[in-house]
């Protein structure tokens, strides 16, 4: 998050005190250069977001713990999580929460929350009764079996010390961050990521710091009597951190060993893969107002940055913009991951499509990601296919953390999320034609993207800032068909994290990583959601597994696939 | 400061109501400080006002990228067009938007037709090479991206767009010149955080309030405002006091008001910040002269001499100031060392004059 003060300058022409430019009259054809672009038919959006909160028993309302400083933590809580943590076969949510901070009053009753789902989309707060009572203040979490038994588990990236809850298979966590030894200091925390960093087979930990801020470091910003958030430009950016998985419950921090630790940018969202597809997995970090890291893994857990070499780092203009969440998806379907970044106000989200051989390039206006999006904050983000036409849609959460709209008009403090409907490697923007959860508006940041009723659909949970979270139905009505996939694997990293699934059908293809720890410093998506388009009657999935190896496996239709490792 | 700059704005507005010129600072200012609906509103006045000012479609196209709006930079240049407005201006920000748009091919076709007429537009061919990068047509976007920075383009987009060109060519010695020449302007330390945004608030407001000074007091001078034109300026120079082109700006409207001490006091501020422009010592030379004070314009004109001995400039000043004063003997002596320095028809001219002038009608032959 930027602040407003630091805000890319307009190129204005003004008359003698501007750098003076010789303007030079050319005569050229430009009208006919510029005839309105022919377009195609386009077939009508068909996806329908349906708000179901009243109804889905969650109360859950975040609250940054704000006294009216406007610390920078408070701007950028918090991420959340979909993951089922009661292995039932019905996807839970995890809120994260602020907590009290210097100068407001203490308030107990912040914290996280843990909704159990009970089915038709109906919610339980079963926090308490699952021991996720820890008191950090929220910032980002990962969910993933680290101790390979079955179950889901979780880590809390806080803003101060951090938190692992092993899920003890019973619907209860312990808090094992000590034995475990990932709490990380006293840190201002980012997203999060389990993925197997070195090959042996169980899951390290990659943990986002984002900025050393402290109560007693705060820039304090005054204008016109109001005060706003400093931008993270004014803090020293904290190195990130790598934790080496011991297999026996312990965690060694190989920061150094890793190159991790080798520079420091002020981290948000980031997300795990296979990005240049030499069989490890990579590590993509958003840094805020500087250069986005992307980590190149050598296979045994050492890393090289290579951001700028890959074209990831800068927008296409060589900008450092405020990068904040991130997703990965095979968007234009040639089988390689791209990212969709999400940014600060007066800059476009970026998309990043993968060339292959390690190159990277800034497809945003190609793709056409809609200049709408340009004024706004853009945080939580996902590629879904809504609509189950076979390719991958995209979901923006948007909303400033100042009351922006005092002192620009272009954008506010909250304002509607954006809806992007893929329309065959290019998007258009569907908010306003998506169903009545497109026209809420409020200030949100984590989203999450997830079957919650076991429809076949992909639903949305968002939180918001300060404000009472959405429960969003996809009542999408699809002439497609689908299918869902869970992965199993013997061994300790049981969900298959970073296992690589190609979709074919006819002559097409669509590719999906399972990874844990993406969006905004969220977690989602573990079961794998694919559209299949009407006509097809047959589809196959071929499973590169994270240590390689290949398995083909025949898909049913309209239904969940729990697709099992055969040794 | 802010509050001072649409004040100013303000104040320019209520003097001048329909003048397209006041409206423009107007515009400028709430652009600046993110007023931007209010910015298009003024800027589409000035348009009504004046349709074949280039200015104001530029900054409505500006103003609108600005707020994403890229469907409405392109209609109003297209509009410009429409008035007969074809410019390179307006040809880049055409190509931007185009680019902005994912219409690199139309972007590429308006975009090589202008340097073709132009080959100097460096702006051109850098926003050409990148939408040539974009089409994948890596060896035309090199070729253009390094006749950009031949041109003197030396920025990150120049330099990314060449290290992606060279990456998916394959050549990676190059990709790997050209993240050093990026990661090196990348360089940002942070001292202490709150003096920092200290510094960066202070100095936005004040390019701010800069730009409007300095804006309304060319209008003011325009329409013959005088005493605002030099007050709105005097202001701008008391927050900028090394901003040479408001004591340029100062200078010429003492000047034409026929203020010498004044324009001397300009002058002299001129020279303090630019003490090696020989230029300035010879206005103010001239300014010593016109005021009667022939040792002083002596003095100055010999600063000329020394700062730069090999040129005939001043000395060729000298000896035009010393005919004046009647002194041929010297000016006899400074005329000959012009010539030596560079023979010109003017300067045997001067040296005839003198030589007459002293009653050496052979030697003038």
């Amino acid at each position: 998050m930027k602040p407003f003060v630091k805000r890319r300058v307009k190129k204005l022409r003004q008359s003698e005190y501007s750098e003076m430019k010789e303007v030079t009259v050319i005569f050229c054809a430009l009208c006919l250069a510029l005839q309105a672009v022919a377009q195609g038919p386009v077939p009508p959006n068909l996806i329908r977001l349906t708000d179901v909160t009243e109804k889905s028993g969650i109360s859950f309302k975040h609250n940054s713990g704000g006294s009216g400083q406007a610390y920078i933590v408070e701007g950028v809580t918090a991420g959340m999580a979909t993951f089922d943590y009661n292995n039932d076969g019905l996807i839970d949510i995890f809120f994260l929460n602020g907590r009290s901070l210097k100068g407001s009053t203490p308030n107990p009753q912040l914290r996280n929350a843990l909704y159990r789902n009970d089915g038709n989309l109906s919610f339980t707060d079963v926090t308490v009764e699952a021991g996720l009572v820890d008191s950090g203040y929220g910032l980002g979490v990962v969910a993933a079996d680290y101790d390979g038994d079955g179950d889901i588990d979780l880590y809390l990236n806080n803003f101060g010390p951090n938190v692992l809850y092993r899920n003890n298979g019973d619907r209860t966590f312990t808090d094992v961050t000590l034995e475990a030894g990932v709490a990380n200091g006293n840190k201002v925390g980012a997203g999060c990521s389990f993925f197997d960093a070195d090959g042996d087979g169980d899951l390290d930990l990659f943990v986002g710091n984002y900025i050393d801020f402290t109560y007693e470091n705060h820039v304090e910003i005054l204008r016109e009597g109001k005060r706003y958030s400093a931008g993270p430009q004014y803090y020293r950016p904290v190195p990130d951190t790598f934790y080496r998985n011991e297999g026996n419950g312990k965690f060694v921090d190989a920061t150094e060993q890793s190159n991790i630790g080798s520079i420091a940018g002020p981290s948000m969202g980031l997300v795990s893969a296979d990005f240049d597809d030499d069989g490890d997995m990579d590590v993509f970090v958003c840094n805020d107002g500087e250069p986005n890291y992307l980590w190149i893994n050598d296979g045994k857990g050492r890393f090289e940055e290579s951001g700028l070499l890959m074209g990831v780092a800068l927008d296409f203009d060589g900008h450092e913009n405020a990068n904040m969440g991130v997703d990965i998806g095979d968007y234009d379907q040639d089988g390689l991951v791209d990212l969709f970044t999400t940014n600060y106000q007066a800059e476009m989200p970026v998309m990043r499509r993968n060339l292959g051989g390690g190159v990277f390039e800034d497809s945003t206006a190609k793709c056409r990601i809609p200049n709408s999006l340009f004024p706004h904050v853009t945080w939580g983000t996902g590629f879904v296919d809504f609509d189950h036409d076979g390719d991958l849609d995209i979901y923006v959460a948007c909303g400033h953390f100042d009351p922006v709209e005092l002192v620009d008009d272009s954008t506010s403090q909250k304002v509607r999320n954006v809806l992007l409907e893929n329309i065959g490697r290019k998007y258009r923007d569907v908010t306003n034609t998506s169903g009545e959860s497109m026209a809420i508006v409020e200030s949100s940041r984590g989203a999450c993207f997830d079957d919650l009723d076991n429809d076949g659909d992909v639903d949305v949970v968002v939180l918001n800032a300060n404000a009472r979270a959405n429960i969003v139905r996809n009542d999408t009505v699809s002439p497609h068909s689908w299918c869902q996939i869970e992965l199993r694997q013997p061994g300790p990293n049981s969900q298959a994290i970073g296992a690589k699934v190609f979709v074919k059908y006819n002559k097409q293809q669509q590719r999906f990583d399972t990874t844990a720890g993406r969006g905004y410093q969220s977690h989602f998506g573990t079961r794998i959601s694919v559209g299949i388009p009407s006509q097809i009657q047959n589809a196959t999935a071929t499973v590169h597994w994270p240590d390689g190896s290949q398995q083909q496996f025949e898909l049913r239709l309209n239904t969940l696939n729990k697709l099992e490792r055969q040794r | 400061m802010e509050a001072e700059a649409f004040r100013v704005a303000e104040v320019l507005m209520s003097k001048r109501p329909n003048d397209p010129k006041a409206i423009h600072v107007a515009a400028l200012c709430n652009s600046q400080l993110h007023k931007t609906t209010e910015a298009q509103k003024l800027w589409l006045k000035c348009i009504d006002l004046s349709p074949k000012t280039e200015t104001f479609y530029l900054n409505v196209a500006a103003n609108a990228l600005y707020r994403g709006e890229t469907e409405l930079a392109l209609d109003t240049l297209q509009k410009a067009i429409a008035n007969g407005l074809e410019s390179a201006d307006i040809t880049h920000h055409i190509g931007l938007a185009l680019s902005k748009l994912g219409e690199d091919e139309k972007a590429v076709e308006v975009l090589k037709k202008a340097v073709q007429k132009q080959p100097t537009l460096a702006g051109h061919w850098m926003l050409l090479g990148q939408s040539e990068l974009k089409l994948n047509r890596l060896e035309d976007a090199k070729t253009s991206l390094n006749k950009a920075v031949g041109l003197g383009v030396h920025n990150r987009a120049v330099y990314l767009a060449l290290l992606n060109t060279s990456a998916r060519l394959g050549d990676k010695v190059a990709a790997n010149v050209y993240r050093e020449k990026i990661e090196e302007s990348g360089d940002q330390s942070v001292s202490d955080g709150r003096e920092h945004f200290r510094a960066n608030s202070e100095r936005d407001a004040k390019r701010v309030l800069v730009t409007v000074l300095g804006e309304a007091s060319v209008v003011y001078r325009d329409v013959n405002m005088l005493e605002s034109a030099e007050h709105t300026a005097l202001r701008l120079l008391a927050l900028e006091p090394n901003n040479y082109g408001t004591c340029v700006f100062l200078s010429e409207l003492y000047r034409s008001r026929d203020m010498p001490a004044e324009e001397l006091a300009a002058r002299q501020r001129m020279l303090e910040i630019n003490p090696s422009e020989l230029v300035n010592h010879l206005q103010a030379a001239r300014i010593w002269s016109d005021a009667g004070n022939p040792k002083r314009c002596e003095a100055a004109i010999k600063v000329v001499t020394t700062l730069a001995p090999e040129r005939a400039l001043g000395y060729a000043a000298m000896a035009e100031f010393l005919v004046s004063q009647g002194l041929f003997k010297r000016a006899e002596w400074y005329a000959e060392q012009a010539l030596e320095r560079e023979r010109s028809p003017g300067g045997l001219k001067l040296l005839e004059t003198i030589r007459k002038a002293s009653g050496q009608e052979a030697e003038a032959k």
